[in-house]
């Protein structure tokens, strides 16, 4: 009987191999959490929860920020009697949640288009106008864990990608 | 063993709903046409329709997920081995996946900072939950701790200053520190000795091997209710030693049910 070929065997443990090594290099070559992509790195650092995304900008001078994801429950409500802003505002933190794990793989280009498309239609809206300005707006990954000491929660900050207009 | 697979795959089909649809699908269409689990193609086209989550969603998929999808891509293999006339493959791939992804589950536990100070176990005791009971009757503060953290935490997660935020912390007692750091220390030897003993032909082999497997789902299930892990961790242990002896079968396949049975109810036995 001819010896039972193992190509495709050797070939899965090859792939489970090269995932798990790709993402230990990402993990540590840039900002894919230790938890994903394939790497077996859970209970690593902080659970992913534990990262949040906030746009921020200047308004006449004064530093405004907005909590992206989790999204900040005080504007969802205000903003409930527009069902679209409600829907949109879910959508933004939905393209948020997606990329907090791994925001250098993504250029936030879908994070972008939403802001804008927001901004496009919501203009009315004031408390969108204060969390949108058309300057100088970034997006900002952190993530909260305990400080050295033990003592203290902080945050750290994780990424934070260029103006978008 | 192959149910559970599809009641995993069915549970597990990732975020995406379209691909959860057609996971469910095909995994129901399986249950009523078992002709269909001796085919190859139904398992390579159940392990691409779970990929897709990868390509939608690469950076929020869990290890378990990837896991399953290698899981699923073994049975494919072997279907394509057995209508090709052989008893099946001939490498033993579950315990090579229970190999792997203990070697990195070590190895990514070492060269983290956060988790060998002991600050991942502090955090976990602190946010209160895990083993809160047991935390409790330990050190009398520790509720009282538990309270002050969530408090923190939800103001640090609220502050807009979100680059500077940092709030002092009551810790439960003086010991803390150190009993975070020993259970790291012991996490780590347990995933490192569940790697050896799956590594080592002798051990591995050896009647006892049961007790290894059993002892680290059931002991990890105090902590975390990964009760989807527990399960699939289970099955790659039981396809791994089919050879083992039927008390030993009985227990793996109920500790697999139980666990499956966790998760589907959503059940937190622990809370």
């Amino acid at each position: 009987m001819a010896r039972q070929p193992r190509r495709l065997e050797t070939l899965l443990l090859g792939v489970v191999i090269a995932v798990a090594a790709l993402s230990l290099y990402r993990s540590q070559t840039s900002d894919l959490h230790r938890w994903k992509g394939g790497g077996f790195g859970m209970y690593t650092d902080p659970h992913p929860s534990r990262r949040m995304m906030w746009i921020e900008g200047e308004i006449a001078g004064e530093h405004t920020a907005f909590r992206v994801y989790p999204i900040d429950w005080r504007m969802a409500i205000s903003g409930m009697r527009d069902s679209d802003l409600r829907r949109d505002l879910f959508h933004l933190e939905d393209l948020a949640r997606d990329i907090r794990n791994y925001p250098a793989r993504s250029d936030l280009a879908d994070l972008t288009s939403q802001a804008q498309y927001l901004l496009q239609h919501h203009r009315g809206v004031p408390e969108l106008a204060a969390i949108f300005p058309q300057t100088n707006v970034r997006f900002s990954v952190v993530e909260i864990r305990l400080a050295p000491g033990f003592d203290t929660l902080t945050t750290r900050p994780v990424s934070t990608n260029r103006p978008l207009w | 063993m192959i149910t559970y697979v599809l009641v995993l795959c069915a549970t597990h089909s990732g975020v995406s709903d379209g691909v959860r649809v057609w996971a469910a699908l095909f995994c129901l269409s399986a249950l009523f046409i078992p002709w269909l689990l001796e085919r190859a193609e139904f398992w390579f086209v159940l392990a691409f329709t779970l990929s897709l989550n990868l390509i939608y969603n690469y950076a929020d998929a869990a290890n378990h997920y990837y896991l399953t999808i290698y899981a699923t891509l073994f049975f494919a293999i072997e279907a394509y081995r057995r209508g090709q006339g052989y008893s099946g493959t001939t490498i033993n791939i579950p315990r090579a996946l229970i190999i792997i992804a203990f070697f990195l589950a070590t190895l990514q536990k070492i060269i983290s900072p956060y988790f060998v100070s002991g600050r991942l176990l502090a955090d976990y005791f602190l946010n209160g939950n895990s083993i809160y009971n047991t935390m409790s009757r330990l050190f009398t503060e520790h509720p009282a701790a538990v309270e002050g953290f969530r408090s923190a935490y939800h103001d640090v997660a609220a502050n807009p200053d979100f680059n500077q935020s940092a709030i002092g912390l009551l810790l439960p007692g003086e010991r803390f520190v150190e009993l975070s750091q020993s259970v790291a220390l012991v996490i780590l030897a347990v995933e490192f000795i569940v790697f050896a003993a799956f590594a080592t032909g002798r051990v591995f082999r050896h009647s006892l091997i049961p007790v290894v497997a059993l002892s680290f789902a059931w002991g990890t299930y105090f902590f975390r209710p990964e009760y989807g892990f527990y399960a699939l961790f289970c099955l790659l242990f039981f396809l791994s030693r089919p050879d083992m002896k039927t008390p030993w079968k009985v227990l793996v396949v109920a500790s697999i049910a139980a666990f499956l049975a966790f998760d589907v109810g959503d059940i937190d036995v622990l809370s």
